[in-house]
């Protein structure tokens, strides 16, 4: 090997080894990825994914990390039915807000009716990358995968807040307990 | 040296020379002489008076040697030769002590007279006189003074020891004193490695002879496991058979849990022996001989297996574990032993509180019983539950055993102590077939009694008179109690009435449960619910009984509040849905009817499956078990209001018995949380809860791509027997085609550790596929058999499920 071919062999290698340490980004909405709803009702997650990376970004599938429980509630994913519309373009980013009714967003979460309490976990966005962008006529994925199968985490917990009325009985409760403290005494 | 000359427990004479033949077979353990006195050097060698006495070196007497040292002039029984110990003796350590005595010859004769070796200890300002060992003596010959000797407490300040006798004036020759080491201070055991020998190697992997004449030997005739186990022949004696030093895996203070699989050699066919696990404990020259696990029927065509936990409590240099047969020579097969440690006992003060944790859905309770409330046990009890239920206390037998005739003692102590730390109760139980005394079903004259109007009336009077005098005593109480089992498993589906065939349902049909729910609704107030308490209830033909009962109960106007399902299951019965269907079907029989769960355990295995160790696989699938359980409880929006362990922790549960060693509990048998306890609290802590799974290569041509897929552990712990258990596409864009999987789902990944991943591959033909035509894919897996991420089970599903899939 020549020194000019070693030179230009290890600068790739170099430049693979940096673009491989760029890595998306995800960030939730709202920020911190606490949402809350009461028993019975849906919440859900809006996003930003930011690809930093020098290649198209294709999701390929939403999760919430653990499985919650039926006791809890469940998960579904809204982002990855979407199919190839959702590239993001080497070093740019998405932005979407949740709404229910439009099926925007990251995921939503079906709070059970039994749900007490909190469900923490992690929303993960699996993603492809390509060197190509997938819409476009050449784009052939044997020869422009980049990565198959990979993943960006993001830290979520949902909160089963009880409905006003019940909130209301549990504080006349409390009131009617500290009265009865006060008869007491 | 061999130390065989000395004192044995029991199996004396004989067992002496066993003791010789095995210390000469296996090398003595030898206790470690720390003093050594023989007067062969014609000085005191630091002896001196113990009050009014003259010490002189003697050449007249000698036990061995030509020397020996004389106690003259004494004036008081305690007067004698002694010797400074302290600073050589330390708390809590064994030592054997000995001495040889002989009385001076005088004229007239001194009478034989007792002599002891004593010890005088002053710690924290209090001196104590510890006896060691005393023998007769005379001025014919010697006699050996030996015993062993430990002291507890601080260290003294003043140690000594002397020699003294019953008659104050007599005068004698001591010789050959020694003091030796036996063992150290118990503490925590130097190694907890334990001892595992399957025999495997086709050695007899450091077992050996006891007595020297019987032959131990691999053979490969009908191992228990594996290809070898070990055969003892030509055994002369009962105690005879294989034995293994287990000095330095056993020691005092520990306790273990110990196995052997036992069978008979195919020399005895037809024959039976009752064998047992014995320990022969050699604490200098002094033997003695302790059951390990009692004796047990084994004959020639089953292995079976003996266990038990020790608890060992014994000073000593040297042990042996053996086995042997009350009676009898024939040869005998061991396989598998096992010796484990057992830690210690203690709670984890850190860990979240179990009721505190479910306190949103439902109370969480277990069982009382003696041991349960006092000590460290107790300790687990008031950290985890806000319910208990008496085992066995507040049942007929043990509360009123002759008529009339009432003892509360236990049960008043498990109120006490519920009361006393916040716990509400659950009565149990008031009407049951068992543990009923058989009084209560016979006449005057002892004779079972006959159906008949006046047999009726007579054991209906009886049960009233029994559920009054228990619920009048507990009245002033009764503010502690939330629920009373009144009747317990009145139910066989196998008869056509659905009535279990006991002497109440002989003697009165239904009536014993009309009466004790009316008798005891005119007792209690309505604040301590009412429950018909069944196992198996959510078998269909017993849960059809069940609603037929408690349908006819209402019907006759009976109060009952309440339906308890015992929940007494295993890994492989019912299934969550099958538990849930039930207690949904209850709750829409009658509506508003409370239900508990009132003596749940999970058993890790049936009849056929006892484990000699049981596997951490299967602690983790019982995990997710009680995890999936305590989940669909949670579901049920309320229907479930108390749920009761039939126990805290495995060392006490009714499954374990003979034989048979079962972990159906939330904490192990050193009362730490087991993955049980984790799947309830927090299931994010179970073995291989993390388990992940992506695609992480595609290749190959068209028409053989092969996909490869990974499941990652990312802990806690192991992922136990993961598995891919299918591989789904569904074509979401270009023109339709129809790619063909083949390969290897499902797929046994088998046991992935924490930090590491697996792989399989699928093939996929897409030979009949555009290059860009797109899919989803859904590839589902689990863990622990299952019980993580089969919905099945009532796990949520994990699976690999990708959009945007291109070949």
């Amino acid at each position: 090997m020549t020194r000019i071919k070693q030179f230009l062999v290890t600068a790739s290698l170099l430049v693979a080894a940096a673009a491989a340490r760029a890595v998306p980004t995800l960030d939730l909405d709202p920020a911190g990825g606490n949402v809350s709803a009461t028993p019975g009702l849906t919440t859900g997650w809006g996003f930003r994914l930011v690809n930093d990376t020098d290649h198209y970004l294709l999701v390929t599938g939403t999760q919430f990390n653990l499985a919650p429980l039926s006791a809890f509630g469940e998960y579904r994913d809204l982002l990855a039915a979407v199919g190839l519309s959702f590239v993001i373009a080497p070093h740019s980013g998405l932005t979407q807000a949740y709404s229910h009714a439009a099926g925007t967003g990251l995921g939503e979460f079906d709070v059970a009716a039994t749900a007490v309490g909190q469900w923490p976990g992690s929303l993960e966005v699996d993603y492809a990358l390509f060197s190509v962008d997938p819409n476009l006529p050449g784009f052939d994925p044997a020869i422009h995968t980049i990565a198959l199968d990979v993943e960006a985490f993001a830290d979520a917990t949902v909160s089963a807040v009880p409905e006003p009325a019940t909130a209301l009985l549990s504080l006349l409760g409390l009131v009617g307990l500290a009265g009865a403290v006060t008869r007491r005494r | 040296v061999l130390h065989f000359f000395g004192i044995s427990a029991r199996r004396a004479s004989a067992q002496a020379l066993v003791g010789l033949a095995a210390c000469i077979s296996m090398a003595c353990a030898m206790a470690q002489t720390l003093v050594q006195n023989n007067w062969e050097d014609g000085t005191l060698q630091g002896w001196g008076p113990f009050g009014s006495a003259s010490l002189v070196n003697s050449a007249a007497a000698a036990n061995s040697g030509t020397r020996s040292l004389l106690t003259t002039g004494r004036t008081a029984g305690y007067n004698g030769p002694s010797v400074n110990l302290a600073g050589l003796l330390v708390p809590g350590a064994t030592y054997q002590l000995t001495v040889w005595a002989r009385l001076l010859a005088t004229t007239p004769a001194t009478p034989a007279t007792q002599v002891a070796m004593t010890v005088q200890r002053t710690a924290g300002g209090v001196t104590n006189y510890d006896g060691v060992t005393s023998a007769t003596a005379n001025d014919s010959g010697w006699v050996k003074l030996s015993g062993l000797y430990s002291f507890a407490g601080p260290a003294p300040s003043a140690l000594t020891l002397y020699v003294e006798s019953a008659s104050a004036t007599a005068s004698y020759y001591i010789d050959d004193f020694t003091v030796e080491l036996i063992s150290g201070a118990s503490g925590p055991p130097p190694n907890t490695t334990g001892l595992s020998t399957n025999f495997e190697t086709g050695t007899a992997q450091g077992w050996q002879s006891r007595t020297g004449s019987e032959t131990v030997a691999p053979t490969t005739a009908g191992p228990h496991g594996g290809n070898f186990a070990l055969l003892t022949t030509g055994r002369t004696a009962p105690y005879a058979g294989p034995a293994y030093d287990v000095t330095n895996v056993m020691f005092n203070g520990a306790s273990y849990d110990v196995s052997v699989w036992l069978k008979l050699a195919p020399s005895a066919a037809g024959q039976t022996a009752q064998m047992r696990v014995s320990l022969q404990r050699d604490a200098g020259s002094f033997t003695s001989y302790h059951t390990v696990i009692g004796n047990a029927a084994v004959g020639a065509s089953a292995w079976v297996r003996l266990t038990g936990t020790y608890p060992l409590a014994l000073a000593g240099n040297r042990f042996t574990l053996y086995v042997e047969s009350d009676s009898g020579t024939q040869d005998f097969l061991i396989d598998d032993v096992q010796v484990r440690y057992v830690a210690p006992p203690s709670i984890d003060p850190n860990i979240p509180s179990l009721s505190q944790t479910l306190s949103p859905y439902f109370k969480v309770g277990t069982i009382g019983y003696p041991a349960g409330i006092v000590g460290v046990p107790a300790s687990l009890v008031i950290k985890h539950f806000n319910s208990m239920t008496s085992e066995n206390d507040m049942k007929w037998q043990p509360i009123e055993p002759t008529p009339g005739t009432f003892d509360f003692a236990n049960a008043d102590a498990q109120v006490s102590f519920a009361r006393a730390n916040g716990i509400q109760l659950r009565g149990h139980t008031l009407a049951w077939h068992g543990q009923t005394p058989d009084w209560v079903f016979q006449d005057a004259a002892g004779n079972p009694l006959t159906p008949s109007a006046s047999s009726r009336a007579l054991v209906l009077g009886r049960l009233t008179s029994h559920i009054t005098g228990v619920l009048n005593h507990f009245a002033p109480k009764v503010s502690s109690f939330y629920a009373w089992d009144v009747v317990n498993e009145a139910i066989d589906p196998s008869q056509p009435s659905c009535l279990r065939v006991s002497p109440w349902s002989q003697l009165t049909g239904t009536d014993f449960i009309d009466t004790a729910f009316r008798t005891a609704r005119s007792l209690l107030p309505a604040s301590v619910k009412l429950y018909y308490n069944d196992y198996n209830t959510s078998d269909a033909d017993k849960l059809a009984c069940l609603i037929s009962l408690v349908s006819g109960m209402k019907a006759r106007g009976v109060p009952i509040d309440g339906i308890g399902h015992q929940t007494h299951i295993n890994l492989y019965y019912p299934g969550t849905a099958v538990l849930a269907g039930a207690i949904k079907q209850v709750a829409a029989a009658f509506p508003g009817i409370d239900q508990h769960v009132t003596e749940m355990d999970i058993s890790i295995g049936t009849d056929n499956n006892n484990y000699a160790a049981i596997p951490a696989e299967v602690l983790a699938r019982q995990g997710y078990a009680y995890r999936n359980y305590m989940n669909m409880f949670k579901s049920l929006g309320g229907l479930v209001s108390s749920v009761t362990f039939w126990g805290q922790s495995d060392d006490h549960t009714w499954l374990t018995n003979g034989s048979v060693v079962d972990a159906p509990l939330l904490f192990d048998r050193s009362l730490k949380a087991k993955p049980a306890y984790w799947g309830i609290v927090d299931p994010r802590q179970l073995p291989g809860a993390n388990l992940t799974g992506s695609i992480t290569g595609k290749t190959g041509p068209a028409n053989a791509r092969a996909w490869t897929l990974q499941l990652s552990n990312r802990g806690p712990g192991t992922a136990y027997a993961a598995q891919i258990t299918g591989f789904k596409l569904r074509q979401t864009a270009g023109a339709a085609c129809t790619p063909v999987v083949s390969g290897s789902v499902p797929a046994n990944l088998g046991d992935i550790p924490e930090g590491t991943s697996a792989t399989a591959n699928v093939t996929v033909d897409f030979s009949s596929c555009a290059p860009l035509a797109s899919f989803s894919v859904d590839v589902p897996f689990n863990s622990s058999a299952g019980w993580n991420g089969d919905p099945a089970k009532g796990s949520p599903a994990l699976s690999i499920s990708r959009s945007n899939q291109f070949r």
